[in-house]
């Protein structure tokens, strides 16, 4: 019995032993999954910990992204704005309340200084209510250099950039009523500089670089448009300058013009009735002198006849002045109109030179013309241009010496005839060039010493050119000869 | 039940409120209504609101707020006003009430006294569901929800919204007929033949391991797994806690702390308001001590995801027809309350979360709302215990119906 339970005893302890192992086994195993469970479980926190990290990293780069094009789209959309500005208050303007929110700011002010006055003035304040501005005007004086070493140092700075819990940050936020910030210069290179500041309210908002940036472009667009501004109003104001001293020229030179005219029209008229006044004395002494000449009084002694035809001679002469300076009048003074008929030159010159070759052939002068085929015809006064011929050529055969030449050119030029009357004279003084169109001048010539003239000619010449719409002008020089040239339109 | 709504987005409070009433009246079909549900932006003059709508719309029952921003089928307004009309069909009943002073007052007891007053206008008439806006601060909002429900009935259903304007640091105002509140909370209890559906989502994953509170009061965390709890954002972000302080608001919306609650499948998530010196974070809401705990995860795909949900499920738990009504006539409009974390986090994309919401409604469903700063609503309306939660972050919707 003894020994029955001693073995029974001994298998159930082998048994409990094994069944004891067997649950020790269990539990090791168990143990181990249990561990590899845990360090799987730490495996995943580990991995979760890294996808926040990402997360975190991607939502900050998104978030950039985000401000970065919303900034981008606002800021086209203010410098669209501002760049068709060329007024500063509109410049200003253009910066507005949900702008500034687009931009993810709830304040803006932009404050201009005045070095000269010295003085800061807002020029825009968005979030701000009026009654803050005294106080913040106040705070911009009261740190004056602090400002203006920020507005010429032309760099943005932030509450980004600035190192937290530094004084002027907080003195900043303070003032402002805000919590974050932007200040960026508005440069400027004539004219008044400032800063832009823009600020929020809310802690959540963190600034960025980015936002200095985009802070930094609409500041320096701001600056730059401004000085557009600024440049076209100075262009502006030049021109309006301009524009008024044209304007003052212009007047006093049209009343010269008046005056001129009106001294010019009196002259015309005082000659005129002068003129007319002597013609009528001059023809009772030409009849007179006719009279006593012709002997039909009787026959005069030798000496009074010859005097009687140099009174006779000297009225011609004064008849001829008086005509002459009639003519200038009424030319001058519009009283003599053109009779204007269509007519070919070629003609005209024939007669003239027709007219003009005995003399020539007295002095050998060599007298030719040369007038193209294709000459059209010009509307003129044939008798007054006529006149015009025979005093130019005549002129030039008086100041030619024997064996010399006169040539009469015509030619086509744009718009109408040109003729060409060249001489080997002797040719006018480069002094006198300018005044050999006014009436009474004569050149101070050998040959003028000798030969009477009324000084009249040329003038007359010139007044019925200008009367045909032509130009005369002359090209001599002293012992060359002279071409004396004038145009004509033609119909 | 007859239904208008109008908007405003004028400056001025007089234009506003006119053009709003107009829209909304020709949306009613008449120019008389019993209730206006009216939310504005907080720069608007609330005594010019309200004097506005009493003046044209005498006789009228006003309940509402102004918010950061402003809900509507139109869109979102962080500037703006919107009124809703409605005219109650018969045997359909509202009785509204307020308790201020909320700081002087425990938050239990807050709620019982709102409670009090809500029942006192409806009495011998069936219940159904309540609303209640509050932005006084007081403790633990699920206890003044409880509080309520103390009154009102145990599993008595009830939505409510925490208003503050954390952007322009104004104070919100409950509306409440020509009356504006601070520190206090209106309600308004719906009885008599109205259905109802509410869902709520956020849209936020558990990632990670659990982690368990192990030392909490109210909303102030301590410890986690007896570290600071600091610690765990410090850990999982790799971040030193100067930086993790100095991008709290933006780290807290991303990565909030989500709250196992035995018997829930939804994670009742808790934003992180302030970190301490002693390594203890304050959240938006209480975190009781032994809770279980997860990192959370979202992005603005699964939290316009979480938007279609609630949608979803608060068009699924509208109830039936309502007896004497056939379907047609019964008319609904939908509440929204969006906590203002999510504008934030889906800032340009914000318009989306109520264009996804009127997509699965449907667009003939009114809709008007307002962002909140904390929800109060059950975590799952279809598995509804009574059991109210006090929520962050969360897009939380109520059809009501009659």
């Amino acid at each position: 019995m003894f020994a029955f339970l001693a073995i029974f005893f001994l298998f159930a302890a082998l048994y409990l032993g094994f069944l004891l192992t067997s649950k020790s086994d269990k539990i090791k195993q168990e143990q181990i999954e249990i561990d590899k469970l845990r360090r799987t479980v730490d495996e995943v926190d580990e991995q979760a910990k890294l996808v926040v990290r990402t997360d975190i990293e991607l939502n900050k780069t998104q978030e950039e992204l985000d401000k970065k094009i919303i900034g981008l789209y606002v800021l086209q959309k203010i410098s669209r704005s501002i760049s068709t500005s060329l007024e500063e208050r509109l410049i200003y303007k253009s910066i507005e309340m949900d702008t500034v929110k687009e931009l993810g700011f709830e304040k803006s002010i932009a404050v201009s200084f005045d070095e000269k006055e010295p003085k800061f003035t807002t020029k825009i304040h968005l979030g701000f209510p009026q009654n803050e501005l005294e106080r913040i005007e106040t705070f911009l004086e009261k740190n004056r250099e602090f400002w203006v070493d920020i507005i010429k140092r032309e760099k943005t700075l932030s509450s980004f950039s600035m190192p937290e819990g530094l004084m002027v940050r907080e003195e900043i936020n303070k003032a402002f009523g805000v919590t974050s910030f932007i200040i960026s210069p508005i440069p400027a290179k004539e004219g008044n500089k400032g800063f832009l500041l823009v600020g929020t309210e809310t802690l959540d908002v963190p600034i960025t670089e980015g936002d200095e940036e985009l802070i930094t472009i609409l500041s320096n667009q701001l600056g730059q448009s401004l000085e557009n501004a600024r440049l076209f109003e100075k262009t502006w104001r030049t021109q309006q300058e301009l524009e008024k001293r044209v304007e003052e020229r212009t007047r006093e030179l049209t009343q010269a013009l008046e005056e001129k005219e009106t001294i010019s029209r009196r002259k015309s008229d005082f000659v005129s009735s002068v003129a007319h006044e002597l013609r009528a004395p001059l023809t009772s002494i030409k009849g007179y002198a006719a009279i006593l000449s012709s002997g039909k009084l009787g026959i005069l002694p030798e000496d009074a006849r010859l005097r009687i035809e140099k009174l006779n001679k000297h009225s011609d002469e004064l008849v001829q002045l008086v005509n002459d300076l009639l003519d200038i009048a009424r030319i001058e003074s519009g009283k003599v109109t053109m009779k204007q008929e269509p007519a070919g030159l070629k003609r005209i010159v024939e007669e003239t030179l027709d007219l003009l070759s005995v003399q020539c052939k007295e002095k050998q002068i060599e007298l030719s013309s040369h007038i193209g085929e294709d000459i059209p015809h010009v509307l003129i006064d044939i008798i007054q241009i006529k006149r015009v011929f025979i005093n130019l050529i005549n002129n030039a055969v008086k100041f030619t010496p024997k064996n010399g030449r006169i040539s009469v050119f015509v030619h086509k030029i744009i718009g109408g005839v040109q003729v060409d009357i060249n001489d080997t004279g002797c040719g006018i003084p480069a002094d006198a060039l300018e005044k050999i169109f006014n009436e009474f001048y004569r050149v101070d010539n050998a040959v003028n010493m000798q030969v009477k003239g009324t000084g009249l000619g040329l003038s007359l010449v010139k007044n019925i050119i200008e009367a045909h719409k032509g130009k005369i002008w002359v090209q001599s020089k002293t012992g060359e000869g002279s071409t004396f040239s004038f145009t004509l339109p033609h119909i | 039940m007859d239904i208008g709504l109008g908007t405003s987005l004028d400056k001025n409070p007089l234009v506003a409120v006119k053009e709003a009433l107009r829209q909304a009246k020709a949306g009613l079909g008449s120019e008389t209504a019993d209730i206006s549900i009216v939310f504005a932006s907080g720069d608007f003059s609330y005594s010019s609101i309200l004097k506005t709508i009493a003046g044209l719309m005498p006789g009228i029952t006003i309940i509402g707020s102004s918010g950061t921003g402003i809900i509507s089928s139109h869109g979102i307004q962080q500037h703006g006003l919107s009124l809703l009309l409605i005219r109650l069909s018969d045997e359909m009943y509202i009785h509204s009430s307020y308790s201020d002073n909320l700081s002087s007052k425990e938050s239990m007891r807050a709620g019982e006294n709102l409670g009090e007053k809500l029942i006192t206008g409806l009495h011998n008439i069936p219940r159904s569901f309540s609303t209640v806006f509050y932005n006084g601060s007081m403790g633990e909002s699920s206890n003044f929800a409880y509080g309520l429900q103390e009154k009102l009935g145990r599993s008595f259903p009830l939505i409510g919204a925490f208003l503050t304007d954390p952007i322009h640091a104004l104070r919100t105002h409950l509306y409440l007929n020509q009356e504006a509140f601070t520190d206090a909370c209106v309600g308004m209890v719906w009885g008599g033949k109205i259905n109802f559906g509410i869902g709520t989502k956020h849209g936020w994953k558990p990632l990670g391991r659990p982690h368990t509170v192990t030392s909490s009061v109210g909303n102030v965390v301590s410890t986690i797994d007896d570290q600071p709890a600091v610690q765990l954002y410090a850990d999982y972000l790799g971040i030193e806690v100067s930086k993790l302080k100095r991008e709290l608001k933006h780290i807290s919306i991303l990565y909030p702390i989500g709250l196992n609650i035995p018997g829930e499948e939804e994670y009742l998530l808790r934003n992180i308001v302030s970190i301490e010196n002693d390594g203890s974070f304050i959240c938006q809401g209480n975190v009781p001590e032994g809770t279980p705990i997860r990192i959370m995860i979202g992005t603005i795909e699964t939290c316009l995801e979480a938007a279609r949900q609630a949608a979803k499920e608060a068009a699924g738990n509208f109830s039936g027809p309502i007896m004497g009504y056939k379907k047609q006539q019964i008319k609904q409009f939908a509440l929204v309350f969006s906590s203002f974390s999510r504008y934030n986090l889906l800032k340009r994309l914000a318009g989306k979360e109520i264009e996804i919401i009127k997509a699965v409604l449907g667009t003939e469903i009114p809709i008007t709302g307002v962002y909140t700063s904390g929800e109060l609503a059950p975590l799952r309306e279809s598995a509804y215990r009574g059991q109210l939660y006090f929520h962050n972050q969360t897009v939380t919707i109520v059809i009501i119906g009659g």
